[in-house]
């Protein structure tokens, strides 16, 4: 069937034009290379270029690099080594090596200055507390036939004050009663214990004649005299947000939204069977403020630097503490950390997106921000180290 | 109707490019441009997706120039023509817009002389007010002159679906301007 419009279509269209959109020269012009248009434009390009590959290097390096090094908190040489393993089998043995580790390690004393923390007599009493509630469940696992009146002796009715002004001296315990030089030795690693939100350390009395009742208390003493290491670790901040950005000119745009940041660090603390281990996690939603210059846009892609301001609040702030008594968890704590802290950072940025709908973009984003000390407690990678690099994804829409 | 004849001195301002002259290259662009933008703009209705596609296409055809060999007048639009609508059926493609609504449509084809007494600008806006995928068949099919073993492989759709949807968008196309037709003449 001859189709005569249709071939009428095809003369007029073939030959048709019709306005350009406009600023398209511009745009085109602005993207030309370097060497071959005006060089107003190209000190620009190759400014942002060369600062975009900085950010990223710079960033790569704080990746790369360790976060935190392994750090020895406590080395102590106390000789007699009071560990759970030699202490169960010969319970008459086991409470006179008790009694030469407290002597001496009263006399070697000073793990004071391990725990700044806490005030020294503060930190004598608890220890004292702790190595009283250990020995008296040692000694109940020693014998049954001894009635609890006569084997424990009350801490609470020891005159605490007067003993922390004591001259350390070499003092030899009466048997089934408080160690100084234990609870000396000991310190360093309870006082973290206690520090961190764990429970009162008189969990155990005659009837509970394990360690595995008091894990917290049985660390403390299997440990005592050993190479206590710590070892805490930060892992790289990762931060969701959902955008929105404003375009001011063809390239300039500003970008803001709702971000959140999870902070995740993992500590051990102790001997290799014997140790505390555990996660702390802490969460922010933030409010991104930043102006953004695509260095190169196409329809569905964009490179760009970002530089701007970010506003964090933390709405969790919690650890796991995991107790491992001969490798195997014997107690797990979820405690809550307390504190919520505005964050404020300052930082610069070099990322892409990816148009995966319309208006919708997909962008990822590395980076240097510096973050201010918001003057909390939290013990998280932003106090350790304030400038750090940082990685953002999310999903951005254009206005 | 606007015709640009090609330029006597087209080889010469290629051969300006190539050698890194801006100028030369801004001056090809004003020739081109709206005729480039008129192809680009008979598949794709949203403006800011044109302009897109269209700087890419220069930048391309920037890069590209060297690559280029002048084969007589027309050669070099012909060229820049062929990079910008493979762009912009690079785009229909991986926007999901080569799809059809499912439509039934009666053709009854449109008088003779109908088309000659339409404004061209009227019959560009019934061409781009075609559905997506119609659109495209019809633009690839009637004005690129593409067979429909062509225009299957470049939508990556059936070739019986090409023939099926082609023969739709006349129908759709012939609605629109008998229409037209009766406005003009009332």
């Amino acid at each position: 069937m001859k189709e005569r419009w249709i071939d009428d279509i095809k003369v007029e269209m073939q030959e048709f034009e019709s306005d350009s959109p406009k600023g398209l020269w511009e745009s085109i012009e602005g993207r030309l290379p370097a060497s071959k248009v005006a060089p107003t434009h190209s000190w620009w390009g190759w400014a942002v270029a060369a600062g975009a590959l900085a950010v990223a290097g710079a960033s790569a390096f704080l990746f790369f690099r360790p976060i935190s090094p392994q750090e020895v908190i406590s080395v102590e040489k106390a000789e007699p080594v009071v560990a759970l393993n030699d202490v169960l089998p010969d319970p008459s043995e086991q409470i006179v090596r008790l009694q030469e580790a407290v002597e001496l390690v009263a006399v070697s004393q000073p793990k004071e200055a391990q725990m700044p923390e806490k005030s020294a007599a503060s930190q004598k009493t608890e220890a004292l507390r702790e190595t009283t509630a250990v020995q008296e469940a040692e000694t109940a696992q020693e014998t049954e036939t001894v009635p609890e009146t006569e084997t424990v002796q009350e801490p609470e009715s020891l005159p605490w004050e007067e003993f922390s002004q004591e001259p350390r001296v070499a003092r030899k315990a009466p048997q089934n009663k408080v160690s100084v030089g234990l609870a000396a030795s000991g310190a360093a690693s309870f006082s973290q214990t206690a520090l961190i939100g764990g429970g009162p350390l008189f969990g155990v009395g005659l009837d509970a004649v394990s360690w595995e009742d008091s894990p917290k208390l049985g660390l403390a003493v299997v440990n005592q005299g050993k190479d206590i290491e710590s070892e805490l670790r930060h892992k790289v901040p990762v931060r969701l947000t959902l955008g929105l950005s404003y375009a001011i000119t063809d390239r300039l745009s500003v970008v803001s939204g709702l971000s959140h940041t999870l902070l995740l660090s993992e500590y051990k603390e102790g001997t290799q069977q014997n140790y505390k281990s555990g996660e702390q996690r802490v969460e922010y939603v933030g409010v991104p403020i930043n102006l953004k210059y695509d260095f190169y846009s196409s329809t569905r892609l964009d490179v760009y630097a970002s530089a701007g301001l970010t506003l964090d609040k933390c709405i969790k702030a919690n650890r796991t503490d995991d107790y491992f008594l001969s490798g195997e968890n014997r107690l797990k704590e979820v405690i809550s950390l307390g504190e919520h802290p505005f964050q404020l950072s300052a930082g610069a940025a070099f990322g892409a997106e990816y148009r995966i709908y319309d208006s919708l973009w997909l962008f990822g984003e590395c980076g240097l921000a510096y973050f201010f000390n918001e003057r909390s407690s939290l013990e998280i990678l932003y106090k350790e180290r304030p400038l750090n690099a940082t990685f953002n994804l999310g999903i951005r829409v254009a206005l | 109707m606007k015709r640009i004849a090609p330029q006597s001195d087209e080889q010469h301002q290629v051969e300006l490019v190539k050698k890194g002259d801006a100028a030369a290259f801004e001056r090809l662009y004003r020739l081109n441009v709206r005729y480039l933008t008129a192809i680009c703009s008979r598949y794709i209705t949203d403006d800011e997706v044109v302009k897109d596609i269209l700087q890419e296409s220069f930048l391309k055809i920037y890069s590209s120039l060297w690559k280029f060999s002048y084969k007589g007048e027309g050669s070099l639009r012909a060229w820049m023509s062929k990079i910008v609508l493979n762009d912009t059926l690079k785009y229909l493609r991986d926007s999901g817009k080569t799809r059809f609504e499912e439509l039934t449509a009666d053709y009854r084809q449109p008088s003779d002389d109908v088309v000659e007494r339409i404004p061209q600008e009227a019959l560009f806006e019934m061409i781009r007010s075609l559905p997506d995928g119609y659109r495209t068949v019809f633009n690839l099919f009637v004005i690129e002159e593409k067979s429909y073993r062509e225009i299957s492989r470049l939508l990556k759709i059936k070739e019986g679906t090409v023939a099926s949807q082609v023969y739709k968008a006349k129908a759709l196309l012939a609605k629109k301007i008998t229409d037209y037709e009766r406005k003009m003449d009332r």
